[in-house]
């Protein structure tokens, strides 16, 4: 029996057609995991920018995580959020030079239901979307919902949705900025990538002051962009680590622009290099003393 | 409307060709931001051959031997010149899965160059490295050891390329997933083709946009694409919107407004002005694309208008420039010097707009009291609208 969408909000926007359809597809079972997708429907629009919140009945099911892997969101403005308590999914993001289409993924949602059955449906308490005509003229948005039917839970406690991505997130490269508009002109990080399988879960960034490795410190601690930096002298190379949901990640450095590498440097060779230097400059100074002695005498 | 052939079939949908290899099924599909007119044609060309070597084995013979990196090619096509300064001509071709070639019926002594390239029924890849060797001396034995420069993966590369019109001579950028991946400039006939490789298989917002003679930018035309792996997709028929500008926001009724931009060059342009009832005016741009057009402000009310234009070359038709509002009015107000630097979006000041101005924006939103310079609807908060304008200026 084919099963209709359910329409939970109709068109949210007083600004009437054309209408933006996003649509929450069926749950479909995935190594003990269910996951729906979100897509939009711009119909002959062009979209650039994007809001959807959902409410969701918290006692039927959680929802895991919102995975933006394949999305063609480029840019969150919001990074979906799960609030667990309220019973609400949320995000923001936008598409430099707007997307057009019938079947765009927006995002998947990891749902764990609770119980077998016909799980409420989530309903939209707000969305938004806007034309890309450099206006921001926004655009009226529908939502439907396809019926979520979990005929059994899944026993399996491996359960690895993500076991098939075994890719890292895509390469990119930090940028240090310093403009007035950021952090009242403090050094700052800005970085973003993709993840073309479960997508980026966080980003994690290190700061090695100079002197020592990588491997030395411990002090990785999740960060979004931009990332006001600690050290601001801009000694310290910057390292950015962003992790997918499958737990891939690629590390990328920026190498610290101001510091005097070959002094401060602790590898076993430079040191051996930086005291026989030392060395070398006591001798030097110790005969010109004795020899400036020599001429005074 | 489905046309199924021996090779693959192609699907026009909303003037969007989508191709799918028989044998290997290759889900991609492509959308394109604003496409009302312009018609794209995805195909799945093989991937480039890699690793070419060439040996001498005799006075007369030289064998050759490369790395096949495509799941679809139908077959190599081999090519030699006679020397560094020779001419490369076609000597042969091959099957599928052939990744050999024995050269012989060769001069002895002579220095030998070759270069091999796949095809398919969509097209040719790109060429491989070139290799050259040398036959034996007549009589003599030893001979020329060859061997290739550069050289690929040796697993199956994921790519794209990306084919079409932009303007004699203008810079082409292309956008990855909203960041510079490729720039490269249009021939003199405004034809372009950026090719980026090694990519992870998956869905990707690719956008294309070029830079005209003066400095104005065209719109974005955005492809989503999901690659592939192990195949190269090619998104040709692209045909970059014209650039638009015009020398007055308001004009005296009765004198003329200019209205410039660029295309193809010989191309027919239509104007539309759009006013109560619309007006559409057709021209032809010059060798360099350039095209111009003088409107009479009589045919229009006094009031607020707006122009666009787009381009026919042959048998392509470009999609929309950009609109253009402009006033018929009782004084002549002239458009001030263009800004080298992009619209509005560029906090920086570095003329792109991309991550570093998404991230001021980004620090700006949901704080009190942004600065008006954040605010580009001048609502007085920062709010999603804001940054829909930012993505429309985006240059990566």
């Amino acid at each position: 029996m084919a099963l209709s969408p359910i329409n939970t909000s109709g068109a949210a926007s007083p600004f009437g057609t054309p209408t933006v359809k996003l649509h929450l597809g069926r749950l479909v079972e995935t190594d003990g995991y269910f996951a729906a997708r979100i897509t939009i429907d711009t119909g002959k629009e062009s979209v650039n920018a994007v809001e959807l919140r959902l409410g969701f009945s918290k006692n039927d099911f959680r929802i895991v995580s919102i995975q933006d892997g394949n999305s063609i969101i480029n840019g969150w403005v919001d990074r979906p959020t799960i609030d667990e308590s309220a019973g609400t999914v949320s995000f923001s993001g936008i598409v430099p030079g707007g997307f057009s289409g019938a079947d765009g993924l927006v995002a998947t949602l990891l749902v764990e239901p609770r119980a077998a059955g016909t799980m409420p449906p989530l309903q939209m308490t707000g969305g938004m979307a806007f034309r890309n005509d450099g206006l921001g003229t926004p655009l009226a948005v529908s939502f439907d919902v396809e019926p979520w039917l979990v005929s059994e839970i899944p026993t399996s406690s491996n359960r690895l949705l993500t076991a098939e991505d075994r890719r890292p997130p895509e390469e990119f490269m930090p940028e240090i900025v310093r403009d007035r508009a950021l952090f009242d002109g403090r050094a700052a990080l800005v970085f973003m990538t993709e993840d073309k399988q479960t997508g980026i879960e966080r980003y994690d960034v290190l700061e090695v002051p100079a002197g020592l490795r990588h491997g030395d410190v411990s002090g990785w601690h999740e960060a979004e962009s931009p990332y006001l930096l600690l050290d601001q002298a801009l000694r310290s190379d910057i390292y950015v680590r962003a992790v997918d949901y499958a737990g891939n990640f690629r590390i990328v450095s920026v190498p610290a622009p101001s510091a005097p590498r070959l002094i401060f440097d602790s590898n076993a060779n430079t040191a051996v290099a930086l005291g026989a230097f030392l060395i070398l400059l006591g001798g030097i100074t110790l005969w010109l003393i004795r020899r400036y002695l020599r001429v005074r005498s | 409307m489905i046309r199924p052939t021996m090779k693959h079939q192609v699907i026009r949908s909303i003037g969007i060709f989508l191709a799918f290899s028989q044998g290997l099924f290759l889900p991609f599909s492509v959308h394109a931001a604003d496409m009302t007119t312009g018609a794209v044609i995805v195909t799945s060309i093989p991937s480039d051959p890699s690793d070419l070597s060439a040996t001498g084995v005799s006075a007369a013979g030289i064998n050759l031997s490369w790395t096949d990196n495509s799941l679809n090619e139908d077959g190599f096509s081999i090519e030699r010149k006679t020397g560094s300064s020779g001419t490369y001509a076609e000597i042969a071709t091959t099957t599928a899965n052939v990744a050999s070639f024995p050269d012989s019926g060769l001069s002895a002594g002579t220095v030998y160059f070759y270069k091999v390239h796949a095809f398919n029924g969509n097209g040719f890849s790109g060429y491989s490295n070139e290799a050259s060797a040398s036959t034996f001396a007549a009589g003599g034995g030893g001979g020329g050891g060859g061997g290739g420069g550069g050289g690929g993966a040796s697993s199956f590369p994921t790519g794209v390329v990306f084919r079409g019109i932009a303007y004699p001579k203008s810079s082409v950028t292309l956008l990855k997933d909203a960041r510079v991946a490729a720039i490269t400039k249009a021939g003199p006939d405004a034809q372009f083709e950026i090719r980026v490789s090694d990519l992870s298989p998956g869905t990707y917002n690719f956008g294309v946009w070029a830079e005209d003679a003066n400095g104005n930018r065209s719109l974005t035309q955005v492809f989503t694409i999901t690659l592939a792996m192990g195949a190269t997709t090619m998104v040709s028929g692209i045909f970059i919107a014209p650039t638009i500008s015009v020398d007055k926001i308001e004009t005296r009724r009765g004198d003329p407004l200019t209205i410039i931009g660029f295309t193809a060059p010989n191309a027919e342009v239509s104007v539309s002005i759009n006013s109560d009832s619309d007006i559409l005016k057709k021209i032809v741009s010059d060798v360099v694309g350039a095209w111009v057009y003088k409107f009479d402000t009589n045919e229009v009310d006094y009031g607020d208008h707006t122009t666009h234009a787009l381009a026919k070359y042959e048998e392509d038709i470009s999609i929309n420039s950009k609109v253009l509002a402009f006033k018929v009015g009782t004084k002549n107000v002239f458009v001030e010097p263009q800004k080298k630097c992009p619209a509005r979006g560029d906090f920086n000041n570095d003329c792109r707009i991309n991550l570093i101005d998404l991230s001021i924006l980004a620090y700006w939103y949901k704080r009190l009291n942004p600065a008006p310079v954040y605010d580009l609807n001048g609502d007085g908060r920062i709010t999603l609208i804001d940054f829909s304008i930012l993505a429309f200026n985006w240059t990566g």
